[in-house]
């Protein structure tokens, strides 16, 4: 008997203690927060080089066309997203540096190219890169995915709203037709170095490399070194970013955005990356008069998400199932809600609360009227005695 | 001395208390905001961008350049009675330039060919420059005029130098040949009774970028 009751106590010790929903990560967490607003930014091509030294127009009659995939992030629900100016911008950095590529490649077809580098650098320098007319601009055609859920895409036609050049900042703000999106801060001011961070987008394009629920990912590292390019601040991260991540955000462990996926560093073996510094993109929001401020729901989602990881089962059902309802496609809040009704969570609200609430004033009323009668019961027994002669004490009640 | 009013008062503070303490986390906690209902599902964007064209010939990338003629030989007329003969370069230097404008230049530094009739060596040698207006498919190119020429023929044979040959611009010009351009040299040739063919090789002079 006595074994019995030390096996049982020892199984009892032994047992897996309850189940919790801390994250595994400060990454976890930040991933979780920053992830809904991250989007697919792909933009088409259309356009012809000429060399102004000479006239000729490569592209022949149709043209040269072709698409870049990036990443963004959407900074305020109405619709206004960041990514890399040199994803959508028209010069030679930007989708020109891509026509200029491709005149190369067909003058290297036909013999005419010694060096490719240099021959992409004189036509940078003397070409100039239009439309079907002279003088006329690229066509650029940009739009914006994201996932809704059930593995559909919103896609969104975009403009730009302004940008700092590539050799600028490398930043852009996109404007879509859309209200109510998934939105993410922004930090400003110094990061220290050796913060960690993530950094989140698309690796590759959208159709080899991403899954039809367009559920971005995420590469963690740190800050590697604060620095600047002509004046422009840049993060150096240890994030291993590869291409199609240009313009995906650069987020802390709060899942505020602290700069944005700039260039990669051709031919090094060890991750080595920049980033555009947030200070940058906030310049943009200023001068479009644009706040990054959350929306309700993004709030909405922060509370559940927070209240999930504090094992708060049943707060995080009911700001979840609230954020589901205003924005039933919401992959993330309908996967952690799906989480924390399988913790035991139910969108009970403050029910309970209110009715103990109510028993306590209930008790509170009764004793204190009872406390007030018994009272006024004595007070009226001590008036109605007879008043006692001088020089006898008043019995005592 | 326990009083009972006294007790029922402390109750009832204890109670207002909890209440309150109850009632807090409840008046504080005002529940999830309300936001705007999102649109969901699917929303393809439509194309923005009208599909455009660029009017005018395309120009032939693969011509444009400098050329230096490597071989080259046709049936020459080269006595005014006696049918064309088989003439074939030997040396001296002739080359293009074909200019993605329309124009095109020869030049010509002691440019020779070489024939025979009757076992005498008949040669012709060529110098100066002609200026053509060109056009080109992937298979033909056509000069259409000679605008401007400077170009001087000499001829000799067996009795030594004869009269030499001044070419006059000529606005019909108007010739077509078969053209095969490939990234390091062309073969421009004619089925016409001249049997013209040439060999010619890319050089960096004019075109070439990098």
């Amino acid at each position: 008997m006595k074994r019995a009751i030390v096996l049982a106590g020892l199984l009892l010790c032994l047992a897996a203690p309850p189940a919790s929903a801390q994250p595994a990560s400060p990454e976890e967490q930040a991933a979780a927060i920053a992830r809904p607003a991250i989007v697919f930014v792909e933009t088409r091509w259309h356009g012809w080089v000429r060399d102004r030294r000479t006239g000729e127009v490569f592209g022949g009659a149709e043209g040269y066309r072709f698409t870049t995939s990036c990443s963004g992030a959407v900074i305020n629900g109405d619709g206004y997203v960041s990514t890399a100016s040199h994803c959508v911008d028209p010069g030679v950095d930007g989708g020109g540096g891509g026509l200029i590529d491709m005149a190369v490649a067909e003058l290297a077809a036909v013999g005419r190219v010694r060096d490719p580098a240099l021959a992409a650098q004189q036509l940078a320098e003397n070409a100039t890169l239009e439309g079907a007319t002279e003088g006329s601009p690229i066509g650029r055609d940009i739009q914006v995915q994201r996932g809704t859920g059930n593995k559909d895409r919103d896609v969104a036609p975009a403009r730009v709203v302004d940008l700092a050049p590539p050799t600028e900042g490398d930043v852009a703000l996109l404007k879509v037709p859309r209200r109510g999106l998934p939105a993410i801060e922004l930090v400003t001011g110094d990061v220290a170095v050796g913060t960690p961070v993530l950094a989140i987008g698309y690796p590759g394009s959208t159709g080899e490399a991403t899954d039809p629920t367009l559920e971005p990912s995420s590469k963690n590292g740190q800050v590697s070194n604060q620095r600047s390019q002509d004046g422009h601040p840049f993060y150096e991260i240890s994030a291993a970013v590869t291409h199609g991540m240009s313009g995906g955000p650069v987020v802390d462990m709060r899942g505020r955005i602290i700069g944005v996926v700039s260039q990669l560093s051709p031919g090094e073996t060890q991750s080595f990356n920049l980033a555009a510094s947030a200070e940058t993109l906030a310049g943009l929001l200023r001068d479009a008069n644009v706040d990054d401020a959350l929306g309700p729901n993004d709030r909405n989602y922060r509370t559940g998400l927070s209240a999930y990881f504090s094992d708060d089962y049943d707060r995080a059902v009911e700001y979840l199932d609230a954020v589901l309802d205003a924005a039933p496609g919401h992959p993330q809040a309908s996967r952690y809600r799906t989480l924390a009704v399988e913790q035991g969570g139910a969108a009970s609200g403050n029910g309970v609360l209110v009715v103990l609430a109510v028993v306590c004033a209930a008790v509170a009323l009764l004793a204190g009227a009872g406390g007030i009668a018994l009272m006024a019961r004595r007070r009226r027994a001590f008036m109605a005695a007879p008043t006692p002669p001088y020089g006898i004490p008043i019995p005592r009640v | 001395m326990f009083k009972v009013h006294t007790a029922l008062f402390v109750v009832s503070a204890a109670a207002v208390l909890a209440c309150a303490g109850l009632f807090v986390p409840v008046l504080a906690d005002t529940g999830p905001e309300r936001a705007e209902p999102v649109a969901a599902g699917a929303r393809p964007s439509p194309t923005t961008t009208a599909p455009s064209t660029r009017e005018g010939p395309g120009q032939q990338h693969c011509l444009i350049g400098s050329w230096q003629v490597v071989t080259e030989q046709l049936m020459f007329k080269f006595y005014t009675d006696v049918d064309p003969l088989p003439f074939t370069s030997t040396g001296g230097l002739r080359y293009y330039e074909f200019r993605p404008d329309g124009t095109a230049i020869e030049r010509n530094v002691n440019f020779t060919m070489v024939g025979s009739y009757r076992g005498n060596e008949l040669r012709y040698v060529r110098n100066g420059e002609r200026t053509f207006t060109w056009s080109a498919t992937d298979k033909t190119i056509t000069y259409h005029t000679l605008p401007a020429t400077s170009l001087v023929s000499d001829y000799y044979d067996q009795r030594g130098r004869l009269d030499p040959g001044t070419e006059l611009p000529n606005p019909n010009f108007n010739e077509t040949d078969d053209i095969a351009c490939s990234p390091t040299q062309t073969i421009e040739s004619t089925t016409r009774e001249s049997r013209y063919s040439a060999m010619w090789t890319r050089t960096a002079d004019y075109g070439v970028y990098g």
